[in-house]
């Protein structure tokens, strides 16, 4: 496990440095990737690859936030999964080819984009349970679990949180 | 019922043979047969309308909206992206197979799909221009 999160944590900040920022549309742009907003109803995001190019799809009724959440994690996607993608599209809140392992892997890289270390920790060390981090930090209580679960594993001294691991289905 | 099939009713319904109907739209009786035995459809738009025209029917009576997706496809990128058009459009219809997906969602990831591999193309085409295909 411990390499695993150091593999993912390693891809994500990889692209936080390399395009100085945490915002997953500007990644996407600066990776070629195409964004389309569709209007979907439980479909929440789609990542597929065409002849080489990549796409994003998003239900443009998810709000800002949570699409910025959905971006994030197709990127994850994108960077982990890209070969997959080729046969078959990857889609969320779908159970046909759902992969658990796949999705706990791009929602371990959603977490690490989004959410830096220091403010997670500080807001723990604070008290703030995960539903008040989720509110301050502006992403997901099943995001921060998962970012407990990375700062465990990094020698933090909290307990590790209940997480969903295919929270964006 | 499928194309084939409504272009048999269509054609009974005219009382025109294969052969009669296949002078009207200017395409040899062969074409007609393989039409209606299902091994193809009319590859462009135009040829869709003549034959519909023919029949005095119209277009999307015979063709639903993926066909014609499809069909344009061929027309615009020839029959390689007719044949990735539709391997696009299956896997859409899969993921929707389960029943636990909306519809009209399935249209507008068609949709969006559609205009993705044409961007794709342009893209790739820009590429093989500078001298390196993306595939």
């Amino acid at each position: 496990m411990d390499l695993y999160f150091k593999k993912i944590g390693d891809a994500a900040n990889a692209l936080i440095k390399k395009f100085s920022s945490r915002n997953p549309f500007d990644i996407a742009a600066g990776l070629g990737i195409h964004i389309m907003f569709v209007p979907l109803s439980r479909l929440k995001g789609v990542y597929k690859v065409i002849n080489g190019s990549s796409f994003i799809i998003l239900n443009q009724n998810n709000g800002e936030k949570l699409n910025k959440i959905v971006c994030a994690h197709e990127l994850g996607h994108h960077v982990l999964h890209r070969e997959l993608a080729k046969d078959g599209m990857i889609s969320e809140s779908v159970i046909y080819d759902m992969s658990r392992q796949r999705e706990l892997e791009a929602n371990l890289f959603a977490c690490q984009l989004l959410l830096d270390d220091e403010t997670v920790a500080e807001h723990i060390k604070e008290g703030f349970d995960i539903e008040k981090i989720a509110k301050l930090t502006e992403t997901d209580p099943n995001l921060i679990a998962l970012k407990c679960s990375f700062l465990v594993n990094q020698g933090y001294d909290f307990i590790p949180q209940e997480y969903n691991t295919v929270f964006l289905k | 019922m499928t194309f084939a099939e409504k272009l048999r009713k269509a054609r009974k319904d005219k009382k025109l043979s294969q052969t009669e109907l296949a002078e009207l739209v200017g395409v040899h009786y062969r074409t007609i047969q393989n039409w209606e035995k299902g091994h193809r459809k009319p590859s462009n738009f135009e040829l869709l309308k003549k034959l519909a025209d023919s029949l005095s029917v119209p277009a999307d009576s015979l063709c639903s909206d993926v066909d014609i997706l499809i069909m344009t496809a061929g027309e615009k990128g020839g029959p390689r992206a007719a044949r990735d058009m539709e391997a696009l459009i299956t896997e859409v219809t899969g993921l929707f197979a389960g029943g636990e997906l909306a519809e009209e969602d399935k249209d507008n990831l068609i949709a969006a799909f559609n205009k993705a591999y044409w961007i794709a193309k342009a893209e790739n085409e820009k590429l093989a221009d500078k001298g390196k295909k993306k595939t």
